[in-house]
């Protein structure tokens, strides 16, 4: 009987989904009034029956339970252990939590990333508004190739454009310091100065990113009712009022967007510092995975893995936080 | 089409305001301003590949003049077979589009297919597994956990071959999410009842009426994958161990590092134009469609 109510389900001859939902509908409320018992059983019959359906879906699962969600779970257990990857693994507690937290190395990648969450977050929010507001004005000139200009690096890969910005920001030769010369500064050490340093990273990702958001913010634009600004106008609005009152509140979700959006940018930033300046000069662009890919894999040394493994998971539980504080905002003003 | 009529209508309301602002006195100033201003970040944009195209058809000793050259004096092509001669450039070409092919069709099908169910079918716990999609795709993607994953395809014995940067990726929420909505929204109900009358299985109208119906979708999530995957960098940098196994991407890195001396920097710069020239024709082809894509995309997330 169950096989073949499941056979037909699966060939699905006679009825609509909407029928189906009704049946089902009727099947649930049907249960939940004979005995407890016999309702798990037709609620098992019912997921029994769907068995097409879970298996369709079950590749998203699994897939991210074995790749994704696993190795989370592992990277606990792995930063509970001391391990080089070749010799026996050791039990260390809370030890490598307790090294990196101390590590002069750790805590300059962390006041690093510190400083590029302050610079890109607000920039990442900030520009992209400016430009999708820009881009919007319907008589603008060349509007279109504007905005074609400007996605263009999103479609490049960050790492191959950052050797060219590695030339670009070179001291001697570079074709910055070469402009610069033109009206008399310079030349900068750009990949080497402490401070300077800062520049081609931040301006690389800032390049490679503004287009996608930018595309995003001018999504959002276009969706707000334009009664709402019909009615400012009879009001008497002026534009700066219509911007800050009406366009800038309706457009939160997005503003939200881009927050997540690019604090989780800053916070797996790899590319920039890996080729244009391998983290350095003494360590003052080394970001969070940069560091944990450096002594997980062994580029400094031999590999640490479980030092890799209580970065990573102190990333992911940074990372988790930041998110849900950045959604709960939205929701807390959301429900206004 | 909605998105259309909501920037017509756009259109209109800052026709006015623009208008209105016309009058004002600054209005000239300020145009002048702007456009100077969208001219500059433009010619910022696009610097990178002005830089990529000369230093790949310089020689190197103009390379690396003193004060630096923007333009060759003489073009030279050799850059480009010395590329070719010194290094396997074809054979990273051929790995990055194995994978970034691999990958997509994986994406395409099992997106639009467990799109399809959350879209079509109604099924005990649909609405939580659906949050559950929906709360990963907001969740940081896997970058954290890169040495658990490393070791993982270790266990595997997945080291060095190209199924680390296929399989894990063919499911990724987001484009579930965005092809839920393509299918609820262009597959009409009474189409899929017509075809259950006619006896169709839940995999045949997948297969033969809700995959027709929405290949401008597929095209967009399609695309939008090819160019990540083609991009990507981190984990072929993890997995990619011998060099004939490398992407263009971790093979143009591998190279930037090796020619610190300075000698192979034209073949490095003929090699980079190769390498970013895929992706920007796909983008230049598919153009509209995928702007499109994402603005609409945008109205829903």
């Amino acid at each position: 009987m169950q096989s073949s109510t499941t056979f037909t389900y699966w060939s699905d001859r006679r009825r609509g989904s909407g029928i189906g939902v009704a049946q089902a509908a009727t099947t649930l409320a049907a249960s939940q009034a004979t005995s407890p018992k016999s309702s798990r059983r037709m609620k098992v019959a019912e997921v029994a029956r769907h068995w097409p359906e879970y298996l369709c879906i079950a590749p998203f699962f699994v897939l991210f339970a074995v790749f994704f969600a696993y190795p989370i779970a592992w990277s606990f257990v792995l930063s509970l252990q001391r391990w080089d990857g070749v010799t026996e693994a050791r039990w260390v507690g809370l030890d490598n939590y307790r090294f990196v937290l101390n590590d002069s190395v750790t805590r300059q990648m962390f006041s690093n990333t510190l400083l590029y969450l302050i610079i890109l977050v607000p920039l990442g929010v900030l520009l992209p508004m400016m430009f999708g507001v820009i881009l919007n004005i319907p008589q603008l000139r060349f509007r279109g190739a504007f905005r074609t200009i400007l996605f263009i690096p999103v479609v490049t890969s960050v790492v191959v454009i950052g050797i060219v910005w590695r030339l670009v920001f070179g001291t001697a030769n570079g074709w910055l310091n070469g402009l610069l010369a033109h009206v008399g500064l310079g030349p900068y050490n750009w990949l080497k100065d402490a401070q300077l340093a800062h520049v081609p990273i931040v301006s690389l990702t800032i390049w490679a990113g503004l287009g996608f958001s930018t595309l995003i913010v001018l999504g959002g634009l276009q969706s707000i009712d334009q009664d709402i600004y019909d009615a400012a106008k009879v009001d008497g609005a002026s534009g700066f009022n219509t911007f800050w009152k009406i366009t800038l509140p309706l457009m939160r979700p997005i503003v939200i967007f881009l927050l997540i959006a690019s604090t989780i940018q800053v916070m797996t930033m790899f590319s920039q510092p890996y080729v244009v300046t391998r983290g350095g000069p003494a360590n003052q662009t080394l970001t969070p995975l940069l560091h944990i890919y450096n002594i997980g894999i062994g580029a400094t040394g031999a590999p640490r893995i479980g030092d890799a493994a209580a970065l990573s998971f102190i990333l992911s539980a940074a990372m988790f936080v930041v998110v849900f504080v950045q959604l709960g905002l939205t929701r807390l003003k959301g429900g206004e | 089409m909605s998105a259309e009529t909501a920037s017509s209508q756009a259109d209109n309301a800052d026709t006015r305001l623009l208008k209105a602002r016309r009058r004002s006195a600054g209005s000239v100033l300020t145009r002048v301003l702007l456009y100077g201003f969208l001219v500059v970040v433009s010619i910022i944009c696009l610097a990178p590949f002005y830089f990529m195209i000369s230093g790949s058809l310089m020689d190197r000793g103009e390379m690396f003049k003193i004060p630096p050259q923007f333009w060759p004096q003489t073009l030279i092509f050799e850059n480009y077979t010395e590329l070719f001669r010194r290094f396997p450039f074809l054979t990273y070409m051929r790995n990055s589009v194995i994978i970034a092919t691999a990958q997509t069709t994986g994406v395409l099908f099992f997106s639009s297919l467990i799109g399809y169910i959350f879209a079509k079918r109604q099924f005990p716990g649909k609405r939580w597994m659906f949050y559950v999609v929906l709360i990963t795709a907001i969740l940081p993607n896997g970058q954290t956990t890169i040495i658990p994953f490393y070791l993982l395809m270790v266990e595997f014995n997945w080291v060095n071959t190209f199924w680390p940067l296929i399989i894990p990726w063919w499911a990724p929420p987001l484009s579930i999410f965005l092809m839920r909505q393509y299918i609820s929204a262009g597959v009409p109900d009474e189409l899929m009842d017509a075809a259950r009358l006619d006896g169709e299985s839940m995999m045949g109208i997948y297969f033969r009426i809700v995959l027709p119906l929405v290949v401008p979708g597929l095209v967009v999530v399609g695309i939008l994958q090819f160019i990540a995957v083609w991009n990507d960098f981190l984990y072929g940098l993890l997995i990619l161990k011998t060099d004939e196994m490398r992407t263009v991407t971790v093979a143009l890195t591998e190279m930037s590092r090796r020619t610190q001396a300075a000698t192979l920097y034209g073949p490095l710069f003929a090699g980079i134009v190769l390498a970013t020239l895929p992706t920007i024709i796909l983008y230049f082809v598919f153009q509209r469609r995928l702007t499109q894509g994402i603005l609409s995309g945008a109205l829903r997330g």
